[in-house]
């Protein structure tokens, strides 16, 4: 059980003080004199059956026990480090005994696996355990484990909710109060606006319910005395006919000014909460962009660009239909229930109560149905769902299934799913076919009542028929407004979670800010001084390990090694994507932490694998670094970049469009234009990460012509796998593994024979036994 | 390497003069040398049509950008607007007597200062661009282009027309 709602167990370290009066009673009696430093609770006993098990971590012992009995008890002085295997669906903590034995602390179910890395990570402090035995224990728990979990499970650091994404809200621990709060803050600067609306709504509905009352004066005081009069046989004076007259009209006169005032004010109630929610809904994107703006990288290398895009759109549009839809019907649904129940009773009580009896099993219906919706819709859904993946996956495989003959057995598989489908639909009409016809007899048993007894009553002369009728028709306005009440609960917890999610990316702190004393850099000379550099993403292995190296202005450096020895990273880290976790990176002798990150790039141009065109004209895309660039720089950067042939040769020449609306470049092409984007920006540090490996050999000359001219006069970083890219670097810097195992010119490296000398011979042998074309498509190849 | 700078490639027009050929070809002269060009084209036909000036030389090879096409003498910016007018042709919409769509194909049937025309737009949202504030340049099925210059300046029905499509 990893989640529980009653707060019996525990999947975290505690301390003493976490821990109730009755544990700590009996902790502290198997503890003895000795304090207790950490719990962590178990939920797997060694056999493996599940039981209750604690590890606790005391002054000088460490003590297991099994069912609240000590199971084991083993003192610190013996110990030289702790560290953790992970198996499939278990786990074990071990701890190292001073003679290397391994003892086996405790096992624990995949829930409680964090908490115990985090122990022994403190009884490896409390050890004094050195950084190396750590690693070493460290590599040999790794050995010794079973295959990591491929997806990390995302918990809500409150409650222990299990979550989908890191970045979801849990929905238990959203208040709905504290967010509805907060949006409300939101909606402030347009107070007028929200308040206009309230009260338009306030009059729509006292609007709304005023023609009932209207009636009932029209039948009981100008129809009835004239028909009764007739019907009773007598006659009818000239004079009171008149007079009924002139109330009949008066009272049809009201009316109309009723459902005119009613259509006024309803449609600027719409407008009013219209036009709120249309700007919470532009206020809360606005906002949100910017922060998307602001966040580092990192933030996206953890977040999918679907979901962000889900948070931009759709969850603003979850809170823009609860501004302007839901929150105004549940008002009027609220004051129209409020007031139906008001006038029923204060005309007469025991007639309201009659006519409303039937509401708290409508109530229940509703409910109970409801629920049964939601679980046969939740079915249909499915079903749908299996039956898209199947129809996407057998086209998408349709060759494999013509070429084994298939398809008969396909289209069996289908139709089983079809029928499935076809299933749970019939389910769901069969239920909505009960629903409403139930609900609605339900209602008119009321009606009926209403009518047989106050049908009586109008007999008997206690009440007027126009108040009959004023009741039969506020009876038929009242239950809607109560079923939709019904659902409020769900509506407000569906726009809560909405804006929350929302929220929790507005307050993601950026990984990479300017602090306050951040200075601005003029006139770089290019001097870059990567000192004792480790990264790590996401506290992970480290992918650069305590790199040092010293670039001079106008140098360019090489960057050599394998997929993943951390070269990318390493020019992340100068261009400040990221900062290092461990050591500094400066330049001209200057931390880039205490330079504005704006000042810093606008010094480095960089050339990706994978250039980057937006949708704009090609001009916009030169300038895109410098838009006040005059026409004739930006044709001086693009023949610079070997790009303005190609472009004069393009119908709009550089007035044409590109991206999704204009015209599609080749690799080359787009590679050119970013580069005469880097030219006309013209920066003293370049980064050119493997700028030439996604394009053909004739166009590799002309790249490497136009980079070529680029990089004269700028400290450049060029990583390449192509090492025939890097002739003219003046250093080469050799990396493995995050460390840099070789450096010096070409020549040199090949003196040495290393792991340079062995690349170069791989590809000079590729170069042999393939043709030329096919050896740029592997070594092209990086992901 | 050497670096690029703009003297390399632009032409002065003061500097320069052009004259027709026998045959119909366009001459430039720079300097008392005479050189035959074989196509001009502007760099930025749609934003800046009169302004840097691509001349090619017979083999296509580009012998320069002609900064401004206004600083010519009278005769040689007559060649040369004659054959920008003929290398990007786009004539101006003056009036739209209808607009229909039919199955996602837009028939346009307009005036235009060269006269009646009728023609096909597909995807309008791709093929009708705009440019600047009340600019748009629109392309049809066969690659035509067409320019609204200012729309606010057209005969108020043409606008309304258009309203759906701009």
């Amino acid at each position: 059980m990893a989640f529980s709602e009653n707060g019996e167990t525990h999947t975290s370290v505690r301390r003493f003080e976490d821990l109730s009066a009755r544990e700590r009673a009996s902790l502290s009696h198997v503890a003895g004199d000795q304090a207790i430093r950490a719990v962590v609770d178990s939920d797997l006993l060694p056999s493996g059956d599940y039981g209750d098990a604690q590890l606790l971590l005391l002054d000088r012992e460490l003590l297991a026990l099994e069912d609240g009995r000590e199971a084991r008890r083993i003192a610190l002085s013996e110990l030289r480090a702790a560290s953790c295997r992970h198996f499939v669906g278990n786990g074990v903590l071990d701890l190292i005994a001073r003679d290397g034995r391994r003892i086996e602390a405790i096992r624990y179910s995949k829930s409680r696996a964090e908490a115990f890395d985090q122990l022994a990570e403190q009884i490896n402090a409390t050890l004094e355990t050195s950084a190396e035995e750590i690693e070493a224990r460290r590599e040999d728990a790794a050995k010794a484990s079973g295959p990591a979990e491929d997806r990390p499970t995302y918990r809500c650091p409150n409650c222990g909710y299990p979550l989908r994404h890191a970045s979801d809200a849990c929905p238990k621990c959203t208040s709905t109060r504290q967010v509805m709060w907060r949006l409300m803050k939101l909606m402030r600067h347009h107070w007028k606006l929200a308040l206009f609306g309230l009260l338009m709504s306030l009059l729509f509905t006292a609007f709304n319910l005023a023609p009932p009352l209207l009636i009932q004066q029209l039948v009981d005081n100008a129809l009835r005395p004239v028909s009764d009069a007739r019907t009773g046989g007598g006659a009818v004076s000239e004079r009171m006919l008149a007079e009924r007259w002139r109330y009949l009209a008066g009272i049809v006169a009201a009316l109309g000014g009723v459902f005119l005032a009613r259509s006024i004010s309803a449609h600027l109630r719409i407008r009013a909460l219209g036009t709120l929610g249309n700007r919470v809904l532009k206020d809360l994107r606005s906002c949100l962009y910017r922060t998307l703006q602001r966040l580092s990288l990192s933030y996206y290398d953890r977040e999918h660009t679907g979901r962000i895009m889900a948070r931009m759109l759709t969850d603003t549009r979850v809170v823009q239909r609860f501004v302007d839809r839901s929150a105004q019907q549940i008002l009027v649904n609220m004051l129209t229930v409020v007031g139906i129940a008001v006038v029923l009773f204060a005309k007469n009580w025991k007639l309201a109560a009659i006519a409303l009896l039937p509401t708290p099993i409508v109530l229940l219906l509703t409910k109970w149905f409801s629920v049964r919706f939601r679980s046969i819709f939740r079915a249909v859904r499915r079903k749908y769902a299996n039956l898209s993946a199947s129809i996407n996956e057998t086209i998408s495989g349709m060759r494999v299934v013509k070429s084994f003959a298939q398809e008969d057995r396909e289209i069996d598989s289908f139709d089983e799913k079809n029928l499935e489908e076809y299933d749970a639909r019939t389910t769901a009409v069969t239920a909505r076919s009960r629903f409403i016809p139930s609900l609605t007899f339900l209602t008119s048993l009321g009606v009926l009542a209403v009518w047989l007894i106050g049908g009586g009553w109008v007999l008997g002369g206690v009440l007027t028929v126009g108040w009959l009728i004023a009741y039969i028709s506020y009876m038929n306005m009242f239950y809607n407004p109560v079923r939709q009440l019904l659902n409020l609960a769900e509506v407000f917890q569906e726009s809560a979670t909405g804006a929350e999610r929302i929220f929790n990316v507005m307050d993601t702190p950026s990984d990479v800010t300017d602090h306050e004393q951040a200075c601005d850099v003029s006139a770089v000379r290019g001097q870059i001084d990567i000192r004792n550099v480790s990264f790590t993403y996401d506290e992970g292995e480290y992918v650069l390990k305590d790199i040092t190296l010293a670039i001079a202005p106008g140098e360019m450096i090489g960057l050599v090694g394998q997929t993943g020895s951390g070269k990318s990273t390493l020019v992340s880290l100068v261009a400040r994507f990221y900062d290092p976790t461990k050591g500094c990176i400066c330049l001209d002798g200057v931390d880039l932490r205490d330079m504005r990150m704006k000042a810093l790039r606008s010094n480095i141009g960089m050339v990706l694998q994978d250039p980057f065109l937006f949708a704009g004209t090609i001009r916009d895309n030169i300038a895109y670094g410098r838009p006040g660039a005059s026409e004739a720089e930006i044709i001086q950067a693009a023949k610079a970049a070997n790009a303005h042939e190609f472009i004069m040769n393009l119908p709009d020449a550089y007035d044409t469009r590109v991206g999704e609306r204009g015209v599609s470049l080749s690799g080359g092409e787009k590679q050119r234009v970013s580069i005469a984007r880097a030219v006309l920006k013209d920066p003293p540090i370049l980064i050119l990460d493997e700028a030439t490996s996604a394009v053909d050999t004739a166009t590799e000359a002309i790249i490497q012509e136009a980079m070529d001219r680029l990089v004269h006069g700028r400290t450049t970083i060029a990583i390449a796998h192509r090492l025939s890219t890097l002739r003219n670097a003046d250093r080469l810097i050799v990396l493995d593994a995050g460390e840099i195992i070789e450096q010096g010119t070409h020549d040199e490296l090949i003196a040495a024979g290393g792991l340079y000398a062995d690349l170069c011979d791989i590809q000079a042998n590729f170069a042999k036994t393939l043709p030329a074309d096919s050896m740029l498509r592997l070594s092209g190849r990086r992901r | 390497m050497n670096e690029i700078t703009t003297d390399e490639f632009l032409i002065r027009a003061e500097a320069v003069r052009l004259r027709r050929s026998d045959d119909g070809g366009v001459v430039l002269i720079r300097d008392g040398r005479e050189q035959s060009v074989g196509r001009i084209t502007a760099a930025y036909p749609l934003t800046h049509p009169r302004r840097l000036v691509s001349l090619r030389d017979a083999d296509g090879q580009e012998v320069g950008l002609l900064d401004n096409v206004k600083d010519l003498d009278a005769d040689s910016r007559q060649i040369v607007r004659q054959e920008l007018d003929r290398s990007y042709f786009m004539p101006r919409i003056m009036d739209v007597v209808d607009l229909r769509e039919e199955l996602n194909v837009v028939r346009w049937d307009v005036q235009t200062n060269k006269g009646p025309r009728t023609f096909l737009v597909r995807n309008v949202r791709r093929n009708v661009r705009r440019i600047g504030q009340r600019r748009f340049v629109i392309k049809d099925v066969d690659g035509n282009r067409y320019e609204i210059r200012d729309w606010i300046t057209l005969p108020s029905a043409a606008q309304k027309l258009l309203e759906p499509y701009l």
